[in-house]
């Protein structure tokens, strides 16, 4: 049994009608109802930086009683969907409920799928109120032996990963992760010549422009072909708003910035398949020309297997 | 203690090709989950992303202080991870989500030569486990 499974979902009392546990997606409409209070109130207090962490202090408040519908309630994510949702609502005033709704889903489900991830492998990385009310549940169910067991083994397991070489793809993969996080795009195309992802043909500054950089810095995105320099083209990558970072830490200033891309499809963009003729050697990266050749088939583990046969590593 | 592989049937077939005494101690369990991952899923992830270890931010200095090619491939050829945070590599991982770590573990398996190589290979493959666990649950 692993610490998500495990999860006990909540339920409401014995007695009371059955009713479905869901996430909480806290919409200024659905506050209002929820905690009675006036929806131009709730309103203002949404789109007020200031005034937001007043609300979530509200939710708070109500905690045990939401919890009896709700399976989400913990200030972080209050905090994270309710700055999305202001944001969404500043940037499109006229969004409809569907498409706000749409992408507090998406938000939460990560949010949610982030918490299973750290309870189970590092839940130390919690928010602490998380961490103290997730780990205890865990513990009720599965038992403070097991519990501690399964921690011990994700210790040596983190400790077995930092065993990997300079230069293992893997590596090269979080690093060009991390800079995304920074706003550093230029790994973008090495990344998508590993993994599949927005459309690999576009460079590095368009799929900056897709991707909001959540960084409260300056965003530098490189174009394919060129590097920025006083003759090459602006590149026109917007700059988030908000604070910087403060000295001695990388954490992304969500705070004023474009935390979630400001245009969520209504359905997902399908990924295209395949992957490239070769890994790109991490020890040279040469600008890439041109985008990277069209993707190998082979969508399925199995295919992609067949392709690694007989190729050096 | 970590003793076992999650490998999908056909990574499988590449872990038994390995020889018999790096394969020895090793329980081997069928890696079943599925998941197909979104543009819209990794974006919101990657939009989440919270680093601190120091490490990582020296390395953010470096490249913001470089806009030379070649410099940038040297100091991400140069990086290893030890001693980076567990905490960061857990968030790392997240925002890369699993799909990858099948192409990664099936390149990596070939070229395992010590029982080390193996626990690192171990150590991913559980690791694209809990993620598959966390992402079934709650994305589908």
């Amino acid at each position: 049994m692993t610490a998500t499974d495990a999860l006990p979902e909540a339920v409401p009392d014995k007695g009371q009608e059955s009713v479905e546990v869901r996430p909480l997606l806290p919409t200024p409409e659905r506050l209002s109802q929820l905690l009675e209070m006036d929806r131009k109130d709730v309103e203002a207090m949404y789109i007020s930086a200031e005034a937001r962490g007043k609300l979530v202090d509200t939710i708070m408040e109500h905690k045990e009683e939401l919890k009896a519908d709700h399976n989400n309630i913990y200030r972080g994510e209050m905090e994270e969907l309710i700055r999305v949702g202001a944001e969404r609502l500043a940037n499109d005033p006229d969004i409809s409920m569907e498409l706000l709704d749409e992408t507090l889903q998406e938000v939460q489900k990560t949010l949610a799928a982030k918490r299973d991830f750290l309870l189970e492998t590092s839940p130390d990385n919690l928010p602490d109120d998380e961490k103290q009310e997730l780990l205890s549940r865990l513990e009720e169910s599965e038992g403070e032996a097991k519990t501690e067991e399964e921690r011990s083994l994700w210790r040596k397991a983190w400790d077995a990963v930092t065993w990997l070489p300079r230069k293992h793809p893997v590596i090269t993969l979080l690093l060009a992760l991390a800079a995304a996080a920074w706003g550093i795009y230029y790994f973008w195309d090495q990344l998508a010549a590993l993994i599949a992802i927005p459309n690999p043909a576009k460079g590095a500054a368009e799929v900056a422009r897709e991707i909001a950089a959540p960084t409260g810095g300056e965003v530098v995105g490189i174009p394919q072909g060129a590097l920025p320099g006083p003759t090459a083209p602006p590149v026109d990558i917007p700059l988030p708003q908000g604070g910087g970072v403060s000295p001695g830490e990388i954490v992304p200033d969500l705070a004023g910035g474009t935390a979630v891309p400001p245009n969520i499809p209504a359905g997902s963009m399908p990924a295209p398949s395949g992957i490239p003729e070769t890994l790109p050697p991490v020890e040279s990266a040469p600008l890439p020309t041109s985008g990277p050749p069209p993707l190998d088939p082979g969508e399925t583990p199995e295919e992609m297997l067949e392709w690694f046969k007989d190729r050096p590593f | 203690m970590m003793t076992e592989l999650h490998l999908t049937l056909a990574e499988q077939k590449l872990f038994a090709s390995l020889p018999a005494n790096l394969r020895e101690g090793w329980t081997v369990v069928e890696e079943m989950q599925k998941f197909d991952d979104t543009i819209t899923h990794r974006r919101t992830r990657v939009s989440f992303l919270k680093l601190h270890d120091p490490k990582l931010n020296v390395l953010k200095e470096q490249i913001e202080g470089t806009k030379d090619a070649a410099e940038i491939a040297k100091l991400v050829a140069d990086f290893d991870l030890k001693e980076v945070q567990q905490a960061d590599l857990a968030e790392l991982f997240f925002a890369l989500g699993p799909q990858p770590l099948y192409l990664i573990i099936a390149a990596t398996i070939p070229t395992v030569k010590t029982d080390k190589d193996v626990e690192s290979l171990a150590a991913l493959s559980l690791i694209r486990n809990a993620l598959l666990r966390a992402f079934v649950r709650n994305y589908t």
